[in-house]
Parts: structure tokens; C-alpha cells; sequence
């Protein structure tokens, strides 16, 4: 009976091997037995700023369609009155006099889906609003960023924020990095939120326009910048 | 002289494949990515060896996709930032992107079914020593402009860290150059400890930091997050103070244990420490 047990589980350990051996040769034929990955994915395409009908130019003049004009009023009042063909939660800022007046406004539209399952991020409900999140998945112990940007916009400093707008038109910022120049940003693991999985990360990203209104910024009908993210595991 | 290789087959271990699964089940909404595995991998070689190793691309949930291939030159701020170099890659004093040979030619990936990428790594005869690197990066194209207007078309870009260190040739040295303490405008209090390469090798750290009570107690321990010091790097730490740090808490000490290539040894244990206060 004994001896009997012990043909037996020779006889499953030879098969074991066997299929392993099988397994073995089936995956090294290519190398997966690495295992670690790392990936990026975001749910953002395009970040529209500025859509001028007929293809005009932005014209500086009161209620103009890209959200901005000047006036003699001092510059916080004008990037006030300019949301009056905005929602009033995109305006993210405003400084200056009337000498040097900047406003900042956020995209009037966006390519985006619905934001990702996230925890830690709930206060961003059905009208809190980011343009889109960077998703950032790597198993392999840490990740890092960085951006490169092709082209640029005449005028116009665009700016990101790893943040959303909430309910009372707040920007809010996990990490306090604040607005960034786009051309420059780097975002570091404190600025993402956890996700419901350990090896998923988000990034909000809220972008803005920062435009000098007195310089008459001769914005074009099709004027376009490339903003690359990228992520590795180092 | 190039290799290359692109083969869309269902190449994934069951593992692997089940841990992305896992992992992306919130990528429905995704409109765009690209993944790598393994995102790094650490050669050591001697001066003439060349060796052929491969890559997976992929991206779940999207797609299809054009990835393009390239060979860039990276390297990471104090504060941990990813600095990219697109152009002269191979100008850069410790740059191994001459030796590595990868087609650039556009991939077509379609989603979950990945795409192995070989590539080869030839070093010269010549005189090297310690770690060099650069990195293979696999890009999204820019969706075409929907609106006539002002746009930020957004892209995503992921790399493959290729470390190709000289073997026989290693001499791992680092030094914590000072530990202090910052307090920002809010009140938070930040330890600062900054690590210098000394050595002529990359080094992954990884460490602790201890707040230790007046009664020489450990009242708490707070893990480093892992960073990588290349060679003539510098790594910044600026490490939050737990809010519900205890009253008695009296210094704050830092221990690093670097790491060298390949899990390689990388030199003595690096320890500081600070007065709170």
C-alpha cells in the first residue's frame, strides 16, 4: 500500500515537473517572468481654451467668446465681469491694475469622460470638475514624471494645476503644489490621490490660461501646444 | 545593425496578466495610454558584450493606438523630477543610448493585446567604468484637434529604463550631506536630508526615519519612499513631520541603506540625525 503511495506521488511529481517545465519553456519564449510593469493613461485628449466663431481673431472687446476683455476697471473686476459668458467656477484667478491687467480662466471645453474611481478624492462630486486625470499604474516600487512640450501659444502662459474645482468653485490641491507653468511642471507621488487599488495613482489636472489682456494677444483660429506626461519607473 | 521587432501575440504570463487586470479595472473611462513591462531593466556587462533583451507594450481598455518608439536620455531633479532629453541623446557624459539599437518604427497596438519589442545593447571596446543609462520611450499620438481654437493637446509617453552598468568596475559611495529641519508658512515641519553619488554607480535607497523620545525611545518610524541617485546626482528628501508626532519626541534621525546596481551592494549604510525643535 505504502510503496504504492509512493509510485503514485513520484508518478505527480514527474507530471508536475513536466508541466511546469512545459510552462516554463511556453513563457520564456518570450520573458514575462518579469513582474513589473508600468504604465500612464489619462482621460484627456484636448484641452480647448479658446473656440472664436468664423475664425476670427480674439478680439478684445466686451463678453468677446474667449471669455475675456479689457476695460479700464482694475483687474480682478474684469476677470469677474469676463465670466459672464463663463461658469463663474472656471475663473481661477485674477491680479493686477488696469496697467498690467492678467486674467486666468480654465478651458471653456474639454475632452474628457467621467473621472476614475478614486478614493480619498469623494469631494469631487457629480459638480466638482478637473479637465482630466493623469492615471499612473506601476507595481515596481516607486514612479517619477515629467513633461515636454512641443509649441507653444501666442500670449498666453498655460498653467496646470494637480487639482480640482469643488462645489464652492475652490481649486483644490492635495499637496499645495499649486499652478505650474505647463512647459516646466513636475508632479511628484505626493500630488496624486489613491485609487481603490494599491498600485493605481491619480492626478487631477485642471489647466489654465494666463493671458496678458493689454498686450491684445493675437490668438489665431487654430493655435495648438503638445503636452507630453511621462512616467517611468526608474 | 537595427533591431527591432514588433509581434502582436497573447505573450503574458497568467500572473501578470491578472494583476493588470486587477489593477485597471477603473480604466474604462481611459481615453488614451501606453504600458511597459518591465519598466527597467539592469544589465551588467563588460566592454564588447552585446546582448538582445525584450520589452511588452500594452495598454488595456484603449486603443487602438500608434505608438512610436524612441531612445531619450533622462535624468531625475533633487526633488525627484523626470528630466527628459529627446535630442543628442548619446552627447550626455553618461548616456548608453549609443550602444542600445531599437527600431522606431510606429507601433500598432491594440488594446490588451500587447507587443513584444526587441532591441539590442552593444557596448565598445572602449575604456568604461560604473553605470551608465538611457531609456526606451513608448508615446501616444496626439489625438487630431477636435475645436478651432486655442488647444493643449495632452499625450502620454512611458519609458523603459535601460541601466547597462561595467562589470568589475563598480564603486558604490554615497554621502548624507546634512539633515535639517524646515517649517513652511503653513506650520508644517519638513525634514531635509540631501544624498550625494560619490561613487561612479546608480543607487536605489530605500531607509527610515526615527523620532526618538527624550528617553532615547523610538516613538515612531516613518519609511522612506524609494529614490534613485544616478551618478553625480543629488537626492533631496523632504520628508512631512507626522502631525501626531508625541509631545516628547526631542530628534529626528535618518537611515539610508543604498543599493547598487542589480541589487548589487552599494556601500556602507548612511545615517544623520537632527534636534527638534
Amino acid at each position: 500500500m505504502m510503496k504504492k503511495a509512493i509510485k503514485l506521488l513520484v508518478l505527480a511529481g514527474a507530471l508536475l515537473s513536466v508541466g511546469a517545465m512545459a510552462q516554463y519553456s511556453k513563457n520564456t519564449a518570450f520573458n514575462f517572468y518579469f513582474p513589473q510593469y508600468a504604465a500612464i493613461y489619462t482621460n484627456v485628449t484636448q484641452v480647448d481654451f479658446f473656440n472664436p466663431t468664423n475664425g476670427t481673431k480674439g478680439a478684445l472687446s466686451d463678453n468677446n467668446v474667449s471669455g475675456y476683455y479689457a476695460s479700464s476697471a482694475d483687474g480682478i473686476v474684469d476677470c469677474i465681469d469676463a465670466a459672464t459668458s463663463l461658469p463663474s467656477s472656471y475663473i481661477v484667478g485674477g491680479s493686477g491694475s488696469s496697467a498690467n491687467l492678467s486674467c486666468a480662466f480654465a478651458p471653456n471645453a474639454v475632452t474628457k469622460d467621467q473621472g476614475f474611481s478614486v478614493s480619498g478624492y469623494s469631494n469631487a462630486s457629480s459638480t466638482a470638475d478637473t479637465d482630466g486625470e493623469l492615471l499612473i499604474i506601476t507595481n515596481a516600487g516607486h514612479y517619477v514624471t515629467g513633461v515636454s512640450v512641443t509649441g507653444n501659444i501666442s500670449d498666453a502662459t498655460i498653467n496646470v494645476i494637480p487639482g480640482y474645482v469643488d462645489n464652492s468653485a475652490n481649486v483644490q490641491d492635495k499637496n499645495g503644489t499649486g499652478a505650474q507653468n505647463v512647459t516646466s511642471a513636475s508632479f511628484t507621488e505626493n500630488d496624486a490621490y489613491n485609487t481603490d487599488y494599491t498600485f493605481a495613482k491619480v492626478i487631477p489636472l485642471l489647466f489654465y490660461a494666463s493671458v496678458n489682456v493689454l498686450n491684445t494677444p493675437e490668438i489665431t483660429s487654430a493655435e495648438s501646444m503638445t503636452v507630453t506626461w511621462t512616467m517611468t519607473s526608474p | 545593425m537595427v533591431t527591432l521587432v514588433h509581434s502582436a501575440q497573447p505573450v503574458f504570463g497568467k500572473r501578470l496578466a491578472v494583476l493588470i487586470t486587477a489593477a485597471y479595472v477603473s480604466l474604462a473611462f481611459a481615453s488614451q495610454g501606453v504600458a511597459v513591462a518591465p519598466p527597467r531593466l539592469e544589465l551588467v556587462m563588460q566592454p564588447g558584450d552585446m546582448a538582445t533583451r525584450e520589452v511588452a507594450v500594452f495598454a488595456h481598455g484603449v486603443g487602438p493606438q500608434t505608438i512610436e518608439p524612441s531612445l531619450v536620455f533622462w535624468e531625475l531633479g533633487p526633488d525627484n523630477q523626470l528630466i527628459i532629453f529627446e535630442k543628442n541623446v548619446s552627447s550626455y557624459p553618461f548616456s548608453a543610448a549609443n550602444w542600445i539599437k531599437v527600431s522606431h518604427d510606429p507601433i500598432s497596438l491594440k488594446p490588451d493585446a500587447p507587443v513584444s519589442v526587441k532591441f539590442d545593447v552593444s557596448l565598445p571596446s572602449a575604456h568604461l567604468k560604473g553605470s551608465y543609462w538611457a531609456a526606451i520611450a513608448f508615446s501616444t499620438r496626439p489625438q487630431p484637434s477636435k475645436y478651432q481654437g486655442v488647444s493643449v493637446l495632452v499625450n502620454t509617453r512611458v519609458l523603459s529604463v535601460v541601466y547597462v552598468t561595467i562589470q568589475g568596475t563598480e564603486k558604490p559611495a554615497s554621502e548624507l550631506q546634512g539633515i535639517s529641519i524646515e517649517t513652511d508658512e503653513s506650520g508644517k515641519k519638513f525634514v531635509i536630508a540631501d544624498v550625494v553619488n560619490k561613487g561612479n554607480v546608480y543607487l536605489r535607497l530605500n531607509g527610515e526615519l526615527r523620532f526618538v523620545n527624550a528617553k532615547g525611545e523610538i516613538a515612531k518610524r516613518v519609511p522612506l519612499p524609494e529614490r534613485v541617485l544616478l551618478r553625480d546626482g543629488l537626492v533631496r528628501y523632504r520628508l512631512q513631520v507626522p502631525a501626531d508626532l508625541p509631545e516628547d519626541v526631542v530628534l529626528a534621525a535618518i537611515e539610508i541603506q543604498p543599493q547598487g546596481p542589480a541589487k548589487s551592494y552599494g556601500g556602507p549604510p548612511l545615517y544623520g540625525e537632527v534636534t527638534m525643535p
